[in-house]
């Protein structure tokens, strides 16, 4: 499984069910070397579309996660969960989460490094203007 | 990319079913199990696949079973015409496999457990209708269509694919304005199935679902079927786990019960 590039991020989506019995079929070695090599600000994982997992499900996304951020500082993360699995993420890595947590992929464009530098660049212009306000 | 003639050619190309086939299923189809089966033993290629795929691990048997008779009397009627049917399917899959890592062997696997799980849940739900269980059998040519639709353009979808997350039903029906259900349904009327079987996989697409509510209910457990079985290791290496769009909410209700049934925890 390839991921889809949109607006800087990278996007793993699997589908169904991830357990012990599949999970390093979604992600073979091209794949995890396709995203290493890849000039993204994020990896992500949707869940939007799986129903069921467990650890060991995921345990091969957070493996390709520790790659990626040994060879460049991309940010990696879950993303599109509900509420029951953001709860089951947090029980599993319990005290161990090294990746981040994105309810959706609008917040998770507000981190990109291209949304900080508009922000810190609109934040700038309004700090002037009302320096300028003040100043008149 | 696909155009409207390469689908109104794959249409065209599905034969018609055999004349041994035809008497087998209307003789399944009367219950006459042993009058079907020496229809069935003259189809050497149909003996062959059944004795294939009722000797596989799911079906659970310590001896192999060679004779057709024995077959039909074990498997009943409603599954042993589901199992006919499943080889009229197999009829139309590639001898080689281009876009999906699959073969012969690991389709019919996949036709095997299918057919299987679908029956256990048929038993759960305590439905009976033969028509119903062979309404499976007609699941896995969604497959076989868009192998035989894409394999040429595989770097196009690729690329695609790379970009957008669609999957191939999607890009079909944006391309032609038909979805891969719509051509199992042609391929369900050419051969002449009774018109609950196409109505239950159009359903089960979960995207143009009816408003039947037994029909509905029944694909909401066929969908969910259909991914729990692309979610197997063979199945997402083939590059089968995202060929449609799973519709996680369309069956939220059963997943209870499914898990429970197939014994998820």
């Amino acid at each position: 499984m390839k991921p889809v590039v949109k607006n800087n991020i990278g996007i793993f989506s699997p589908q169904g069910f991830l357990d012990s019995n599949n999970n390093s079929a979604f992600l073979s070695i091209d794949d995890i070397d396709y995203a290493v090599k890849l000039k993204v600000d994020m990896i992500l994982v949707s869940m939007k579309k799986v129903i069921f997992f467990n650890r060991n499900g995921l345990d091969i996304f957070i493996k390709l996660f520790l790659k990626i951020r040994k060879v460049n500082h991309t940010i990696v993360g879950f993303c599109d969960y509900n509420r029951k699995q953001y709860d089951s993420i947090q029980k599993f890595y319990k005290g161990e989460l090294s990746f981040s947590l994105f309810k959706n992929i609008e917040i998770a464009y507000l981190f990109l490094q291209v949304f900080l530098i508009k922000i810190k660049k609109y934040l700038y212009i309004v700090m002037i203007s009302i320096s300028v306000q003040l100043w008149l | 990319m696909v155009t409207k003639e390469d689908i109104n050619y794959f249409i065209q190309k599905i034969p018609p079913t055999p004349e041994a086939l035809k008497q087998t299923i209307s003789l399944l189809n009367v219950g006459d199990l042993k009058q079907a089966a020496s229809v069935a033993e003259n189809d050497l290629a149909l003996k062959s696949y059944l004795k294939s795929i009722v000797n596989k691990p799911i079906y659970g048997f310590k001896n192999e079973i060679d004779d057709i008779a024995q077959i039909f009397t074990i498997l009943g009627v409603s599954q042993s015409q589901q199992t006919v049917y499943n080889y009229m399917i197999n009829l139309l899959s590639p001898s080689k496999w281009i876009l999906f890592g699959l073969n012969k062997r690991s389709f019919n696997e996949l036709q095997a457990n299918l057919s299987k799980k679908w029956s256990s849940i048929l038993e759960h739900l305590n439905i009976k209708n033969k028509d119903i269980y062979s309404a499976i059998s007609l699941l896995p040519s969604s497959i076989i269509i868009a192998e035989a639709l894409f394999n040429q353009y595989i770097e196009d979808v690729n690329l695609l694919r790379t970009t957008k997350a669609l999957d191939y039903n999607t890009i079909l029906y944006r391309i032609s304005g038909l979805s891969l259900f719509d051509i199992c349904e042609d391929i369900a009327i050419k051969w002449d199935m009774d018109k609950v079987i196409p109505e239950i996989l159009q359903s089960s697409s979960g995207i143009n679902v009816s408003k039947d509510e037994n029909i509905l209910q029944l694909a909401k457990w066929m969908h969910l079927l259909l991914f729990y079985e692309l979610s197997q290791s063979m199945f997402v290496e083939a590059g089968l786990n995202d060929f449609i769009d799973f519709q996680v909410e369309f069956v939220s209700d059963i997943y209870d019960d499914f898990a429970n049934l197939m014994d998820i925890s």
